[in-house]
């Protein structure tokens, strides 16, 4: 404990948990839009298409653009990606899960092959496994300010929005009858859960990042009967559990992102088993 | 075919037979690909603030945190506009429809703690709080028990004294007892403009001879007669 105190003094490390605060904000709003309206996989493909787009900016940055920052082209690809998957003739002519799993793919490739045309010599490239599982340990001040934007930008929309939100998630055929613009609100959410898949790559990389988005939403879930409790909740849960899983990391010596995310599960998992305790007594005690 | 103000109108028709594509056509989702909808003169697009819409619930996703009063709420949409709150008066509607269909006292519980005819009851209050002349509903007893049936029937035929009903379902038995008028669509529409459904009707709409008595409530198909209970 007094290491941990300690290492509260170390600028890198409180960084680290300022991201890990900062990513959980939007996590917990945009997670819990992700999972009651069903779409976690839209958000995993996103974060893996964005895989291209860091790969992209890196090989910009080899031809000479070097303030093409890797989180630029991650935000680039997976706002191209949430346009896509959510544009009305793709929803029509193909099946959702199909389009997901072709853009994940060629997005992990793209990435792959950019990244392999890069002279590591020229450019400071981060390692593929810092990309993919996190590095939240490298983080900038400048990307905290840009997390923190974002994540303020959600929070005011998701605020002002709310009401339509929540309808929209519900039952979209009422939203229209009612007058909600419901293509545009539609985007706008897919744009915000891009905005959240990018700055939560930079905390776990972009494999875990459903667990970021799902996680803490799907436990609040089981124990909320409002939207907006279930919104603050997860934020709140996310907040916990990052900071738990950061500090635990350094105690550790782990990898954040992993650590993070088994926390999580764990969690889940109790949660799960405390919810069936809870309905069995309740059901008991009604007799 | 015309439904007139404060009737109560039975759409019946097999699965497939373009119910609910009728329906989306009356709400202005998809446009009419043939003729034309009017409701009180307008087009759906505009007429739609007419119609009070009542979908199936058993559409809705169980698991989604929300409560009876913010499902009813959202008929209160319209009326706000894109301000991010709703008014004192928008809450007094809320309670009021919710009396109304006698659910007051579950106004703060999960959607989902409620029976079958109770959730459709609050999805009857989020369609009067929209203020309509008429309502639409989709199916209103699929998947309700006898009783239950019964007791929305009855709601229902009271609050035909304020609006027009129009109800949409598959099963021929239950309402003839309860409409003033009703017709049948299979592809197209059939109707002899009053309450009976002749079998000519059923057999042009279902496409094939339909026996009445194997239905099990023939009593309630057939031409006007006192019910026994």
């Amino acid at each position: 404990m007094l290491d941990v105190i300690e290492y509260l003094g170390v600028p890198f490390i409180q960084r680290m948990l300022i991201a890990g605060i900062l990513a959980a904000l939007a996590c917990g709003v945009i997670g819990t839009l992700v999972v009651v309206r069903r779409n976690v996989f839209i958000a995993g493909g996103i974060s893996h298409t964005s895989f291209g787009g860091i790969g992209f900016a890196y090989y910009m940055q080899q031809l000479g653009w070097s303030w093409f920052d890797p989180m630029l082209g991650a935000v680039i690809f997976s706002i191209g990606a949430a346009l896509f998957l959510g544009s009305e003739p793709i929803k029509r002519r193909f099946r959702e899960d199909s389009t997901i799993g072709v853009i994940w793919v060629i997005g992990m490739a793209m990435g792959v092959l950019f990244l392999n045309f890069v002279d590591r010599n020229k450019v400071n490239v981060l390692s593929f496994e810092s990309i993919l599982f996190g590095n939240i340990m490298l983080t900038s001040f400048q990307d905290l300010v840009i997390m923190g934007s974002v994540g303020v930008f959600i929070i005011l929309f998701t605020i002002f929005w709310f009401k339509d939100i929540e309808m929209l998630a519900f039952d979209d055929e009422f939203a229209s009858i009612s007058g909600i613009r419901v293509t545009l609100l539609n985007t706008a959410i897919l744009i915000m859960i891009a905005l959240t898949v990018t700055i939560l790559i930079k905390v776990v990389g972009v494999v875990l990042v459903l667990a970021m988005l799902t996680i803490p939403a799907a436990i609040m879930n089981l124990f909320t009967k409002r939207l907006s409790m279930m919104m603050i909740s997860a934020t709140i849960l996310s907040i916990i559990l990052t900071t738990m899983g950061n500090l635990l990391s350094i105690e550790l010596d782990t990898p954040p992102g992993a650590t993070i995310v088994m926390l999580m599960g764990a969690a889940f998992i109790l949660s799960l088993f405390g919810k069936w305790i809870y309905t069995r007594v309740v059901s008991i005690r009604a007799g | 075919m015309e439904v007139l103000h404060g009737e109560f109108f039975g759409l019946i028709g097999p699965n497939g037979g373009g119910k609910s594509t009728l329906l989306k056509a009356v709400l202005g989702l998809l446009p009419a690909q043939k003729g034309s909808i009017r409701i009180y003169g307008k087009e759906p697009l505009k007429g739609r603030k007419f119609v009070g819409y009542v979908p199936q619930y058993s559409n809705f996703d169980k698991d989604f945190p929300i409560t009876v009063k913010n499902v009813v709420m959202m008929g209160r949409r319209r009326m706000k506009g894109i301000k991010p709150w709703y008014s004192r008066k928008d809450q007094e509607a809320v309670k009021d429809s919710l009396s109304k269909v006698d659910m007051i006292d579950h106004i703060d519980k999960h959607i989902n703690a409620l029976s079958g005819g109770q959730k459709q009851r609050v999805f009857i209050a989020r369609a009067l709080v929209t203020e309509p002349r008429m309502l639409l509903l989709d199916e209103p007893t699929a998947s309700v028990d006898a009783h239950v049936e019964e007791s929305i029937y009855k709601l229902l035929t009271d609050l035909n004294k304020e609006m027009t009903i129009i109800l949409v379902t598959h099963d021929i038995g239950i309402i003839s007892s309860h409409v003033t008028t009703i017709a049948c669509i299979n592809k197209h529409l059939f109707t002899n403009n009053d309450k009976n459904i002749s079998p000519e009707m059923l057999e042009e709409a279902y496409q094939c001879p339909v026996d009445l008595i194997a239905h099990g409530v023939p009593h309630r198909v057939l031409p006007p007669h006192d019910h026994g209970n």
